[in-house]
């Protein structure tokens, strides 16, 4: 699927469809994550490059898409805490570390981890498992790719970020005994999070 | 394998120190055994024989320190070989790129077996 054929492309490529007034009634049926996104600002999504460069992102956000970045004003209470604390964390990685990140791995990290949080949304049913997710920790490795580690009592999930594409992207995740490595990909870091908040 | 002439043997209940480079290590340490990429020929550098404080000045700017002893090394099937009075390096630790699932492993069970002694940020220039 290319991003030409995402019935969400437009919205990736500018604000300017985002920011048009919808009529009353679409308002009425929307449920309050759909409403979260329309009035978010959609401008503030990462390049469209990150989609063209890896195509199975872009199914992951048809259905899975939650704003990467709201306004104060737009949700004083937000359930979603942790999935903003996350990607303001990932922004703020540059200001905090000796190396800061390549920009593969921001690009990358964001894309991943916006991509994974959402991914809870619908297989939970409802936004309020996001504030379930331990607040993660996140550094920068030597040469600029990103380490997000989640605790949550004797279990872990890592998330390596390559500083480029030559240079291991994976998961690490522990629980007692049980250590594992997989691919890192949105919907595989959703299934460790998931894991990690469920007994 | 023996030690450099004129350094002495490492005991069990030796300290090793391992400064901290980062703020964020010190809420989760092992970050702080992950082998960086210079570290791929020699091993995990740590220091020994020395204060908290003393293994801080060493560096231009660390958040803190993790101490574990040489047996809570050996305990793990690494070694520790030291090369200048002060420092030694852990070996057998694989690189990241090399060999992610041990090099993670490891630094999680190097990290259950620190402690926190200093967490104290040091600028030295």
């Amino acid at each position: 699927m290319s991003a030409q054929h995402n019935p969400f492309g437009q919205m990736w490529r500018g604000s300017a469809q985002a920011s048009l007034p919808e009529p009353e009634e679409t308002r009425k049926q929307q449920s309050p994550l759909q409403q979260l996104v329309s009035e978010s600002d959609i401008s503030m999504l990462g390049p469209v490059s990150i989609f063209e460069q890896n195509p199975q992102l872009i199914e992951f956000y048809e259905f899975t898409y939650v704003p990467l970045r709201y306004s104060a004003s737009t949700i004083p209470s937000s359930p979603f805490t942790s999935g903003v604390e996350v990607v303001s964390m990932i922004d703020n990685l540059s200001s905090e570390n000796e190396v800061p990140p390549t920009k593969y791995a921001y690009l990358q990290c964001r894309a991943i981890v916006g991509a994974a949080y959402g991914l809870l949304v619908p297989r939970h049913k409802t936004i309020l498992s996001l504030s379930n997710i331990p607040k993660p920790i996140a550094i920068t490795d030597d040469l600029g790719g990103i380490r997000i580690a989640w605790r949550n009592g004797n279990k872990t999930v890592r998330a390596n970020f390559g500083a480029d594409e030559n240079l291991q992207s994976y998961i690490y995740f522990e629980s007692g005994q049980e250590r594992q490595v997989r691919p890192l990909y949105a919907a595989s870091l959703s299934d460790r999070l998931n894991w990690l908040i469920t007994g | 394998m023996g030690n450099p002439v004129g350094l002495r043997a490492l005991l069990p209940q030796d300290i090793l120190l391992r400064a901290l480079r980062n703020a964020s290590m010190r809420q989760e340490l092992s970050f702080a055994f992950m082998l960086r990429p210079q570290e791929r020929a020699t091993g995990l550098s740590v220091n020994y024989d020395m204060t908290p404080a003393q293994c801080q000045a060493g560096f231009s700017c660390t958040y803190g320190v993790a101490s574990l002893t040489v047996e809570n090394v050996s305990a793990l099937d690494l070694q520790v070989i030291p090369d200048e009075p002060h420092h030694a390096n852990i070996t057998g630790i694989p690189y990241k790129e090399d060999d992610p699932l041990r090099a993670e492993t490891l630094a999680s069970e190097l990290a259950n077996r620190a402690a926190l002694v200093s967490d104290v940020k040091v600028k030295n220039r």
